[in-house]
């Protein structure tokens, strides 16, 4: 029998004999594995949807812009509202051609990123449209209808105006409108329209129905082509692909269902996510409360959006739900609007099936979204200098990623092509500088600098006069709705897009594990060529968000090293003590010839067993979490959790590597924290175990 | 008194055990209080910025639906509701109004969205008061080392408090122009010209987001009549009873003096016009809210950094309990003999637990209060230092540029307590343990 078998004999013959003090220590290195196992394999699945869902989205693996940038590039937003001011790279193609030279990069993307309200139409103008429609059809029905529809916006149009007498200062403005809506609400007047009446509809009473508040709308332009072929991830879910060399709007998934979408639909959507799909009641929980008596308020969301037929439909159909509404009302929108308010009073039993019934039966009578693919929005934009720029553009279709379907950072964004972008921009091309021409020559009279040429041409609805008054109240005439004529056709040549602005360009590198170096390696090469230009890495690229996953792995191992550090203290501090009791055994071992190396291995075999028995029985745990987890996800609670987990549940995968090396390393580290215990039982002399308490 | 005596003696006796645990529970005590401190620290820093900048403890607001579709955040009768909430608010501290606002702020350099407060210049002193007029080499390269500017240049139309990351951005100086363009609902924009009269220090991240004129600025570039206001803002005594005074508020307005309110919505002002605008009615509804309310969109920073913190604390407490519950197992059994001959010549069981307790809530005590004496020295250097934070994004985070913490006397006393408590509940079992054992057998372990 050997030494070392011996050692190990005693060794496991106290950590029986020493239960209480070995289950201690392995718990504590137990528990410890666990922390570590779940929190560092957590902290990885957060990281890689978070890093995933920047470089599959847009920004790359690297981004280069401009040298004269005052702020830094945050793609996902940073400290102020509005746009940060990245300069721009005047001809992306000659940075492009020097990115390429570098081996380790694969593509190079320009990119624009921006922003853009969208105009929301004004409905008296759209009625009015239809009018004219049902006027050519000579469908007398539809006639009808329309002007039914018109004298009740009118009606409302009188009440709003009546309003806001109580808040302008200006109330002979007030009363005038007053004066016109009565007379176009006179006998006789809606039933016989000419072209007069028409355009006095059209130019007097419409604009007083005003435009909704626009919708800020966050895009990024590309070069559609290149974008394709280097983002994988990038999928149409509705209409079509923003064909190349065409002007055109693609709209983020999760732009549209959380800005564009009907807000019945929403709040059944929200109502969906926390009551059906979270667990939460709306008896108990606040925020489904709220959302469901919201839901309520909005029944307007459905009302408005139904004609006669339709409403006649939906009253049938919500009776046939049951859902009569009150017995004997003969009106049909008195009828149908307290149908529909009942039946939008949910609860959480009735909640799953309304919300069927609401997507089956209600969703395809009204608007669901307010643009669609085939729909043609006019996007405005401030210029560089402040100034209003308006575009029509065509809505192709609908986007996301495959993957990050529920990632806030990769759905927030809509996709633009480069050519609106740069107009939007306020950039100059030849046929602007044409038109600009033809404008000066048109006011002989007015020098117009070149600073102020770019708000002339682009001011769209704000023309320069108005911004040079000195008077606070300057206004644009209501008259005047917001528009612009393209300065350019609707399709463009493709070399268009091969050059030019851009604002940004996102890298996509060969070798991804050679980041940094890269990122040293193009700065130089830019600088050679005498090209000011910065490089960052796509954490520092995604701004306030990407420095966000920083933090919270700071804080996150931050709180397991703390753990850990304490645990480690106890646990030594366990170990010496229970050493202070051995002393006499210890002394005893030592007076019959053990050597100090014995003891010393004694008490380290001692502590690395139960450290190791406790650290596997802690990774088993870890293990059979994280498989649970993995089928049943771990439920976001709140907003918080579901941006780190990129959805409303995280599944978590299960990394080999942490799972044995965390265990390993905890017992290691164990092992090495009794050391000081394990030396000071070997100094113990012989001598010391028969002098200790008698 | 006996029993504390004796156990204050053991704890002396048992020297190397008792440097070694009361070591670590200084150590954890000393983390804890850190914790503690950084967390609330950067809760009040929000409050402050929040209160001084965009919020009341409690606000009155509310929404004009002029139009179906639209909302406007004006509350119209301005003069009556002032009146209405001094009458049912008379221990507020302070009651003030704002005209809120939205729009695009242009300088030579470049232009941003911001929030606009249309305030009365004499109602402010305490905003001004929370404000430092910023020297002009902090937003203006190769500016002097003086605060150029005046608040009270306020009073007039047509002038502007900007902030120093503002002034930077936009490139102006004070006596500079900028020009303002708000976006009114119906689509239509007015424009202004505001002359710089001051540029404060930065409060963080919401300063960003806020420029202030007078209400007169707001009024005119709106076109609304001078009987509206935006918010009236009231202040208490103590943020804490913020909640119970806004529901009463919100009861007495409702049912006494007969207003139309909205439903609670713990959200910003901003995040509620899509909502309102979707409802079917016109006209004037209140709406209140608390300060938290209208930083709903920052206080989920403190929120989950309380939340780490919770968890960590309680996995230190776990352990900690673990290392007591631990340590005094191997005093129990190392004194055996001891409590055999005290309960041989008639000390009550009550005694021995009561003196075991007594000891290990003694160690919890002592260490503990020597790790928050730490903790705070720490903090008192770090203070001293004022280091400042040159990293936006913890800027962003922290809503400070200066890392200056606060330390208040209740946490640390109840870090005392607390672990004073924890030492105590480890001890417990085997303490009574120790009590169970007859007199004879524990002389017999004890040989």
């Amino acid at each position: 029998m050997t030494i070392f078998s011996l050692l190990i004999k005693v060794s496991l013959r106290n950590l029986s004999l020493y239960r209480l003090r070995t289950g201690m220590i392995g718990g504590l290195i137990g528990f410890g594995a666990w922390l570590a196992i779940i929190g560092m394999s957590l902290l990885r699945d957060i990281e890689t949807s978070m890093r995933t869902s920047i470089t599959e989205s847009i920004a790359g693996d690297l981004q280069v812009y401009s040298g004269k940038a005052k702020d830094e590039l945050a793609l996902f937003g940073g400290g102020f509202m509005g746009r940060a001011d990245i300069g721009a790279l005047d001809d992306f193609s000659v940075v492009q051609k020097v990115a390429l030279n570098h081996p380790n990069v694969a593509a190079f993307i320009p990119l624009g990123l921006e922003m853009a309200m969208i105009g929301r139409g004004n409905e008296m103008d759209d009625l009015v449209t239809s009018l004219r429609a049902s006027l050519a059809s000579g469908d007398q029905g539809l006639i009808a209808e329309r002007l039914e529809q018109i004298r009740f916006q009118i009606e409302q149009l009188k009440n709003e105006q009546n309003i806001k007498k109580q808040v302008v200062v200006d109330q002979a403005e007030v009363d005038k409108n007053l004066e016109e809506i009565q007379k176009s609400l006179s006998p006789g007047f809606l039933q016989h329209l000419d072209e007069e009446r028409l355009q006095f509809l059209e130019i007097k009473i419409a604009p007083l129905s005003g435009e909704k508040a626009p919708i800020y709308l966050a895009y990024f332009a590309t070069d559609m082509e290149l974008y394709k072929q280097n983002f994988s991830k990038f999928k149409v879910l509705e209409g079509e692909e923003l064909p190349p060399g065409q002007r055109g709007l693609m709209l983020g998934r999760k732009v549209r269902e959380e800005q564009l979408k009907n807000k019945v639909a929403r709040l059944f959507d929200q109502l969906h996510k926390r009551v059906i799909m979270g667990g939460a009641k709306i008896a108990k929980d606040d925020e489904a409360r709220r959302d469901s008596q919201d839901l309520v308020r909005q029944f307007d969301q459905i009302m408005s959006y139904l004609d006669r037929p339709e409403a006649e439909a939906l009253s049938q159909q919500l009776a046939t739900f049951g859902i009569s509404g009150q017995t004997g009302d003969l009106d049909l929108i008195h009828k149908l609007t307290s149908q529909v308010k009942s039946f939008l009073e949910v609860t959480d039993e009735n909640l799953p099936v309304r919300y069927q019934w609401f997507y089956s039966n209600i969703a395809p009578k009204i608007k669901l979204y307010e643009l669609s693919p085939g729909d043609t929005v006019v996007l405005r934009s401030y210029t560089k200098s402040g100034y209003i720029k308006s575009i029509p553009v065509k809505v192709y279709g609908v986007f996301g990623f495959d993957g990050l379907e529920n990632a806030a950072l990769a759905g927030g964004l809509s996709l633009l092509d480069l050519v609106t972008f740069r107009e939007l921009y306020g950039q100059m091309t030849d046929a602007s500088r044409e038109e600009l021409k033809a404008m000066r020559e048109k006011v002989k009279v007015r020098e117009i600098s070149r600073s102020q040429a770019e708000d002339a041409l682009f001011g769209g609805s704000s023309p320069v006069e108005t911004a040079k008054q000195d008077a606070v109240n300057s206004e644009t005439s209501p008259e005047e709705p917001l528009r612009a004529a393209p300065v350019l056709a609707a399709s463009f040549g493709s070399e268009e897009v091969k050059k030019g602005l851009a604002l940004s360009s996102a890298l996509i590198l060969k070798d991804f594990s050679k980041l940094q170096e890269t990122a040293a390696e193009l700065k130089e090469q830019f600088k050679q060529a005498q090209l000011d230009l910065r490089v960052v890495d796509w954490q520092k690229a995604a701004g306030t968000v990407g420095q966000f996953v920083n933090i919270v792995r700071g804080v996150l191992l931050f709180a397991i090293f703390i753990i850990f550090l304490v645990a480690l203290v106890i646990i030594n501090n366990s170990i010496v003590v229970s050493t202070f009791h051995r002393i006499k055994e210890i002394g005893t071992m030592r007076a019959i010839g053990a050597q100090r190396s014995f003891v010393l291995g004694m008490i380290l075999i001692e502590s690395g067993v139960s450290g190791l028995i406790g650290a596997s029985l802690g990774s088993l745990v870890s293990w059979l979490m994280l498989v649970a987890c993995q089928r049943w996800g771990i439920a976001a609670g709140n907003d918080f959790l579901t941006f780190l987990f990129s959805g409303p549940r995280l599944y978590p995968k299960i990394y080999w590597d942490i799972l044995l090396v965390a265990p390993v390393a905890i017992g290691l580290i164990a092992t090495i924290a009794s050391l000081y215990a394990a030396r000071f039982a070997a100094n113990i002399a012989p001598i010391e175990a028969m002098q200790e308490r008698e | 008194m006996l029993t504390l005596k004796m156990a204050f003696r053991n704890i002396l006796l048992a020297r190397r055990r008792t440097l070694l645990l009361g070591l670590a529970i200084a150590l954890v005590a000393a983390l804890f209080l850190l914790l503690r401190i950084a967390s609330t620290t950067l809760s009040e820093r929000m409050i402050e910025s929040a209160t001084t900048l965009s919020t009341g403890h409690v606000n009155v607001a509310g929404f004009l639906k002029q139009r179906r579709k639209g909302s406007d955040p004006i509350v119209l009768g301005r003069a009556k509701l002032i009146d209405d909430v001094k009458e049912l608010l008379p221990d507020a501290v302070r009651i003030i109004d704002r005209h809120r606002g939205w729009g695009r702020i242009i300088g030579p350099l470049s232009s941003m969205n911001t929030g606009i407060n249309g305030i009365i210049y004499d109602q402010e002193q305490p905003f001004f008061g929370n404000l430092k007029m910023a020297l002009e080499n902090q937003y203006f390269e190769g500016g002097q080392e003086v605060s150029k500017g005046d608040f009270k240049k306020l009073i007039e139309p047509n002038t502007v408090l900007l902030f120093v990351a503002q002034a930077k951005k936009l490139g102006v100086q004070v006596g500079d122009t900028i020009t303002i363009v708000t976006e009114a609902s119906g689509g239509q924009s007015n424009t202004a010209d505001l002359t710089v009269v001051a540029v404060a220090e930065d409060l963080g991240l919401m300063s960003n987001f806020n420029i202030y004129t007078s209400r007169e600025t707001v009024l005119s570039l709106y076109r609304v009549a001078a009987d509206t206001t935006g918010a009236v803002m009231i202040y208490l005594k103590d943020p804490a009873d913020s909640f119970a005074t806004m529901e009463l508020l919100r009861s007495k307005l409702k049912d006494v003096k007969s207003y139309q309110m909205m439903e609670y919505d713990p959200k910003p002002f901003w995040l509620k016009f899509d909502k309102v605008s979707g409802e079917d009615w016109l006209g004037q509804k209140l709406d209140l809210t608390i300060w938290s309310d209208e930083i709903a969109f920052v206080v989920w920073i403190t929120r989950a950094l309380d939340l780490v913190a919770l968890v960590v604390i309680f996995v230190l407490a776990i352990i900690i309990a673990g290392g007591m519950a631990n340590a005094m197992w191997m005093s129990v059994r190392e004194r055996t003999k001891e409590i055999g001959t005290m309960r041989a010549i008639g000390t009550p069981k009550s005694m021995i637990v009561s003196l075991f307790l007594q000891e290990s809530v003694l160690l919890g005590v002592l260490s503990s209060t020597f790790g928050v004496i730490l903790a705070i020295l720490l903090v008192l250097g770090l203070n001293a230092l004022q280091l400042p934070i040159h990293d936006n994004t913890a800027r962003f985070f922290l809503m400070t540029h200066k890392l200056v913490f606060k330390i208040h006397i209740p946490s640390c006393l109840s870090t005392i307590v607390l672990f004073g408590v924890i030492a105590g509940l480890g001890a417990l079992y085997p303490t009574l343990k120790a009590a169970r054992l007859k007199p004879v057998d524990a002389l017999m372990q004890g040989k």
